[in-house]
This record gives structure tokens, sequence and C-alpha cells, in this order.
């Protein structure tokens, strides 16, 4: 009984030195934010597209490793790669390594095009003010740093892409050698 | 198998000029930042006699970031060699002009009201009393002003220098 007591203080005091810190945290980080609301607007124009950018990151660097797999004629599981293609596929063993791979890339197709689409919006909105055709002088910096956030995962993206499409490419390459 | 360095060296290429461009962006932001908190001194660029109001116009540039405000204008009248009047001195004139930050302020002072219009050669010597923000403190700008014989004889024909 006296144990359990001990051991719900201990608890008490431990969550109540948690709340503090996680109050002062907000406080400060409110704070942070207020003194520099483009450099907080590029970490949120930053990881926010990094999030969006995630499936396509993950996407372009499998299509890569499996082309190069590809190339070096290791193995591959179909089953996995066929689950990437977003299609239902029947008689498996009728495709080819290499068209699972362009199937693959066909399906992140859309999600590359809604990615830079949006980036685009972000870009053109932020072009409005560098050309002074809107004048808000108060939100144009925090605009600009959002871009600038958004535009690293944006160019890892393209980055990657170019890297998959080079890979894809040579996998044909080697085929035709073959 | 070919490695793709055409890639790389694209994408590194557009790599350094984002890093290059986000980092000037925030050099320039802080940069913007700081000059905003620097008050600087008020400068006299122009001062023109207003025969009809009897008064001078005084164009005053803020050179600095910050708002600074003029509290106090006093001024001594020395008469040149054309001139009858006799010598006066009218102070602490209390006015509140702003001057904003960056830019040129116009405003008049009236010369004493009943003396004679100035004539070539006559000294006005003004003296302006402004505060900027950071502190209490009075800081003075002098200013004097000798009517040209040039700019005058201009003044009569169109009023403009």
């Amino acid at each position: 009984m006296k144990k359990e007591k001990i051991l719900w203080w201990i608890v008490a005091i431990i969550s109540g030195i948690a709340l503090g810190l996680a109050l002062w945290g907000i406080f400060a980080f409110s704070i942070l934010v207020a003194n520099n609301p483009e450099s907080s607007a590029f970490v949120i124009g930053c990881f926010g597209f990094f999030l969006f950018a995630n499936r396509l990151i993950f996407g372009f660097t499998g299509i890569t490793n499996t082309a190069i797999k590809v190339i070096e004629n290791r193995e591959i599981d179909k089953n996995k790669l066929a689950e990437k293609c977003h299609h239902h596929l029947q008689n498996l063993n009728e495709f080819s390594n290499i068209s699972l791979l362009y199937m693959w890339k066909g399906a992140l197709e859309p999600f590359k095009y809604t990615y830079f689409f949006a980036f685009f919006l972000i870009f053109a909105f932020d072009i409005l003010f560098e050309l002074q055709i809107l004048t808000m002088t108060t939100i144009a910096p925090v605009i600009k740093g959002f871009m600038f956030g958004a535009a690293i995962p944006t160019l890892i993206v393209w980055g990657l892409e170019l890297m998959a499409n080079f890979y894809l490419n040579q996998t044909l390459l080697v085929q035709e050698n073959e | 198998m070919k490695k793709p360095v055409s890639i790389f060296l694209i994408v590194t290429f557009v790599a350094l000029i984002l890093g290059w461009s986000i980092g000037s962006f925030f050099t320039q932001t802080t940069v913007a930042k700081l000059i905003k908190t620097i008050p600087a001194s008020p400068i006299v660029i122009d001062a023109q006699y207003d025969k009809k109001n009897h008064a001078i116009s005084y164009s005053i540039l803020n050179s600095g970031g910050t708002l600074l405000k003029i509290t106090q204008e006093a001024f001594v009248f020395t008469p040149g060699q054309k001139s009858n009047q006799k010598e006066y001195i009218v102070s602490n004139i209390p006015v509140n002009i702003e001057l904003k930050p960056g830019i040129i302020t116009r405003f008049e002072m009236k010369l004493k009201s009943g003396t004679e219009k100035l004539h070539f050669g006559d000294v006005v010597l003004a003296t302006f009393t402004y505060m900027n923000p950071l502190s209490p403190d009075l800081y003075t700008v002098v200013h004097s002003f000798k009517l040209k014989n040039i700019s005058s004889s201009k003044k009569d024909n169109g009023g403009k220098k």
C-alpha cells in the first residue's frame, strides 16, 4: 500500500515536470517563430514538402536500385516488384522485370505531377511578390522562405528521377547487347 | 556499367545555385532587419525661401531605418548689408514633425511675422532638436541658410531652382 503511494507520487511529479517542460517548450518555440518568420517558414516548407516527396524519393531510389540489380543480373523478387505497380497482374511470369520497372515508374507519375504542380503554385506565388505585382511587405519574405524550403526536396526528387530514368535506359541497352 | 556523371554534375550545379540563393536570402533578411533598427541623424538636403509666406521650406532626409521626431526648432536671423531689419532670435518653437525612415520630408519654418522680407545676404541659422526612439536624449542639427543672389533671382521668375 505504501509502496504504491510512493510510486504514484513519483509518477505525478515526473508528469508535472514533463507538462511544465512542454509548456515552456511551446512558449520558447512560439517566441522563436515570432522572431524568425522566414526561418520557420523555411523549416515548415522543407519538412512539409519532404512529407509529400516521401513516396517519390523512395519510389525513384527503389527503381534505381532494382534497375542496377537487373543490369548486374542479380535475383529479383517479382512479387514484390509487382506490388509496386498498383495494378492487378495475372500471369506474372509473362512480364519481364524491365516492363515491371516501367510500370512502377508509371505508377509514380501522377504523384510526381501533383508534387511539381504544388511546388509550381508556391513558386508562381513567390514570383508575383518578386516582380512586385503583389506587394505585401510582411508576407513576401515568408512566402520566399517557404518556397526555398520546398525547393530542397523538389531538387532531390528531380535528381532522383533523372537517375532512375538513366538506369532504366541502361537496362534496355544491356538487354539489346544480350 | 555506365555511371550518370552528367546527371550528377547538373544536379550539383543546380544545388549550388539553390544553396547560394538560400544563403543570400537569409543574409539579406537579417541585414534588412539590422538596418531597420539603426537610427541615423537627419540631413538637411535643401532649403528655399518662400517669399509669399515669409517662410523657409526645408527638405530633410532621414538616412536611417527608424522614425525620428523633430520636437523643437529655433532660428537666429542675421541681416546682410542690404537689409534694414535688426538681428533677432526666436527660440524653442515646439513642433511635431515626424521624419519617416529613408525618405525626404519637406516642411516650412515660418519666420517672425511683422519682420521685413529677406534680402540677399541675409543669414538664417536654424536649429532643429530631434529625438530618436532608442534614448530620451535630445540631439540637434544646425543649418545655416544664406539667401543667395542666383537662387532668389531665379525664384522671382518661376519659383523653381
